[in-house]
């Protein structure tokens, strides 16, 4: 599973979910406040350093994740950086010219897309589904059908995945090759996509009733057999980052980064 | 006993846009505390029976139901959720349906909590079931990583963490091993001493029942028997033999018909038109028996000729760290029937998977006609090797019974096309297998609505379309009654007699044992045991 909590040890499986989420929270103001692409490379940078030193999550792993975004990623690059208006031209043809203000903003706003992106990657691959709907439920009062529904949706990826790769191998192993060519291709994306939102749509409806079944919803509270309580490490990490992220908030007008 | 538990009258459910009813007028009363087996042939109404009950029909699963149904004075059908969950418990078939948490843990705890049970209590329940069906030691392991059977021993935890008033198992134990319906029979007992309503639901004649102080038999949805096991095997066994209720060993032979083996056994042919083994051959589908050749199938053993398959030392560990494979070595020649057996979790699945290529294949440890297949895509060791999944399901891709079945003669350059024609040839062969699978009748079917035993059917037919030198396939027989099995049984004879090779994964080692040449035994993903069962020696003897 490319996109689904992992267990491990590494510091940041360790600190509780709302501390994490706070860090979240910090890297996603840093990436709205920050409006060079030199400041969001650097938050990039950084996001993935985090990734690997505190998560344990490997380089490879975070190209995969990172990989999916490139479809969106790159026609969004292209589109900004023939759109934005700007006084120094680098390159024109026709119509078509390129500024330099035009690129700055192109590379800003599409690495500002992969650092949010990685981070909630992160977030969802250290932080158990579980720990998270006990602490919203328990600590923040959120209501505990709609934390089940995040913590629904934060599986609906891996469930998609799963189903992909089950339908692929019904039809490889029924003889069915790798489409090649746009014709084929374009034929086979129909038919894969419309059997995994089938097949999900059966799952979760499936899963509804299993839920139903054992007494989900039927009161407006319920009990958890796990605690979800902050960690000092956590609260730590969540008040360190609130303070490096206001220092920094200051720190980016001055340098006006 | 006290009370009535279940109370069913004039029960009648007919699914959506469909004519006949899945079960008609169907009256009956269990008693609180009873011990009570539900069992039939596939198609009957018990898994529509079951669901009746938890009240997902028709509440959830639309339909339309007449008559009455009281669980303990409330109606599934209207009564408020928790109400339910307390008082009836229900574990169906396929856990992947069941499992909403993704830990072995949450599922257990997940029931208690949405009913408020204070923590400490909850702790103590999740203890207490896991244990009851042995599964303490994988408390904090993924669902994902856990075998058919584990997850199904999970599902059975999740209910069981419930303590409802009444529990019923449809078909919960088809998928574990011996010794896990062993335990899942002391379970049922435990529970009926306890003095909770215990319903177990299955397609066979199978030890829960005989363990029931009541046996409850439905046909074509309406109830044929009803009486204590002991009774109905006395004064019945003709009829459940009919049914397919009933094992081959026992059947017919014991109430004075021809002695044991197939000839005790209804024969698949004996309640739907099938067509001739004659049909078959002219189809291409079936030869003449006696052309199979022996093998040498021994664990590394040297053959005669070179192997189809060959493996050797073949471990496997998966990403998350979990070893399920270590130096598996065997080697499989044409015609050669193998049994894969063992534990659940101890690695069945995986070796056959790794097989197929459908998990990456280490270098050096698996051969096809002497080439490594590692690296080799699943498409391409699909020309030879056909692949029955355990679960039917996670096999189509069609909307139609009649599609599903012809989907790979309708392959060209690797790549489907709806409309390619079959050729007169391809489609008498398919009508040949379509009836003899009994699916005539239900060729424009979605293949998600076929019963458990039709699904196999299908799936498996969805293979042998296309002859293949070796059929890997993933406990074919289970949950399914045995009329279903040996028509199933009938179908893979079929190949074997062209001489394809068959790895079958059972639990069900006497359904298969008299065909099968080989078996092997997988504990904790190494060899146990390895074997030649008689037909490997009868050939032998005959060929020297």
């Amino acid at each position: 599973m490319i996109i689904s909590y992992q267990g491990g040890g590494s510091p940041l499986h360790r600190i509780d979910p709302l501390s994490k989420l706070v860090v979240l929270l910090c890297i996603a103001v840093l990436t709205m406040r920050l409006h060079t692409s030199g400041g969001q490379a650097l938050l990039l940078l950084a996001a993935s350093f985090l990734a690997r030193m505190a998560g344990g999550v490997s380089w490879r792993r975070q190209w995969t994740a990172m990989a999916f975004l490139i479809g969106f990623a790159v026609p969004y690059f292209v589109l900004t950086l023939l759109t934005v208006p700007g006084s120094q031209t680098i390159w024109q043809f026709g119509v078509l010219h390129i500024t330099t203000e035009g690129a700055d903003a192109a590379g800003s706003v599409t690495l500002r897309m992969f650092t949010v992106f990685l981070s909630s990657f992160v977030y969802m691959v250290t932080t158990d589904p579980g720990d998270l709907v006990t602490a919203l439920t328990r600590r923040l009062k959120v209501p505990y059908r709609f934390a089940f529904g995040i913590s629904m949706a934060l599986t609906f990826l891996p469930l998609l995945q799963e189903e992909g790769r089950s339908i692929s191998a019904a039809h490889q192993v029924r003889g069915a090759a790798r489409p090649k060519g746009i014709k084929q291709r374009l034929g086979w994306w129909k038919v894969f996509v419309s059997a995994i939102l089938h097949n999900a749509v059966r799952r979760i409806q499936q899963t509804a009733g299993a839920m139903e079944a054992k007494g989900f919803g039927a009161y407006p509270e319920r009990t958890f057999l796990r605690e979800q309580k902050p960690s000092p490490a956590g609260q730590i990490t969540a008040v360190g980052t609130v303070l490096i992220t206001a220092a920094l908030w200051w720190y980016i007008h001055i340098v006006n980064l | 006993m006290q009370g009535t538990s279940i109370e069913l009258m004039e029960l009648s459910y007919w699914y959506e846009d469909v004519e006949q009813p899945a079960l008609h007028g169907v009256s009956l009363t269990i008693p609180a505390g009873q011990f009570t087996a539900v069992i039939g042939p596939g198609g009957s109404g018990k898994s529509t029976l079951c669901q009746l009950l938890s009240g997902y029909l028709p509440r959830s699963g639309g339909g339309r139901r007449e008559g009455k149904v009281q669980l303990d004075a409330i109606d599934p059908a209207e009564a408020p959720i928790a109400e339910i969950a307390k008082v009836a418990g229900i574990v169906f078939q396929d856990p992947d349906a069941q499992l909403v948490r993704g830990v072995v843990e949450d599922e257990a705890a997940f029931g208690p909590e949405n009913l408020r049970v204070p923590p400490a209590e909850i702790e103590s329940r999740v203890e207490e079931a896991l244990a009851a069906v042995n599964l303490t030691a994988r408390r904090r392991s993924p669902v994902r990583e856990l075998s058919g059977g584990q997850r199904q021993r999970t599902a059975i935890a999740a209910v069981l963490s419930l303590s409802p008033r009444m529990i019923v198992f449809d078909d919960a134990s088809a998928s574990l091993d011996p010794a896990a319906q062993a335990q899942f029979v002391q379970l049922c007992r435990r529970l009926h001493a306890e003095g909770r309503t215990v319903v177990t639901v299955s397609g066979r004649f199978d030890d829960a029942a005989r363990a029931a102080e009541r046996v409850i038999v439905l046909d074509g949805g309406a109830v044929l028997l009803d009486g204590a096991p002991q009774e109905l095997l006395r004064t019945s066994r003709d009829r459940l033999a009919q049914l397919g209720v009933l094992p081959p060993w026992e059947g017919a032979a014991e109430a004075g018909g021809p002695a044991g083996g197939r000839r005790g056994v209804p024969e698949a042919g004996a309640h739907a038109a099938e067509p001739a083994t004659g049909t078959l051959q002219s189809a291409g589908m079936v030869t003449a028996p006696a052309k199979r050749p022996p093998g040498n199938d021994s664990p590394g053993g040297a053959p005669a000729s070179g192997p189809l398959l060959e493996v050797r030392n073949l471990s496997y560990t998966y990403p998350g760290g979990q070893e399920a494979l270590r130096d598996v070595s065997f080697a499989m020649h044409p015609g050669a029937w193998g049994m894969l057996t063992g534990e659940n979790g101890s690695g069945k699945t995986t070796l056959t998977r790794l097989l197929m290529g459908l998990l990456p294949v280490p270098a050096r440890s698996v051969y096809w006609k002497g080439r490594d297949v590692s690296g080799m895509p699943v498409h391409q060791l699909a020309r030879d090797i056909g692949y029955v999944f355990q679960q039917p399901e996670h096999q189509f891709v069609e909307h139609t019974v009649w599609d599903e079945l012809v989907y790979s003669l309708r392959i060209r350059s690797g790549w489907r096309r709806r409309q390619t024609e079959l050729t007169p040839e391809q489609t008498e062969a398919a009508e040949a297998l379509l009836a003899a699978a009994g699916l005539s009748g239900r060729r424009q079917d979605s293949p998600y609505l076929l019963s458990q035993g039709e699904k196999k059917l299908l799936s498996v037919i969805g293979q042998l379309i296309q002859p293949k030198a070796l059929y890997i396939l993933d406990e074919p027989t289970s949950g399914i009654d045995y009329r279903a099995a040996q028509r199933l049984l009938k179908l893979c004879r079929g190949a074997a007699a062209q001489g394809a090779a068959l790895l079958m994964i059972t639990h069900d080692p006497r359904l298969v044992e008299e065909d099968a040449s080989f078996v092997l035994r997988l504990n904790h993903g190494m060899v146990e045991d390895y074997r030649q069962l008689g037909r490997s020696h009868e050939l032998m003897q005959a060929r020297f």
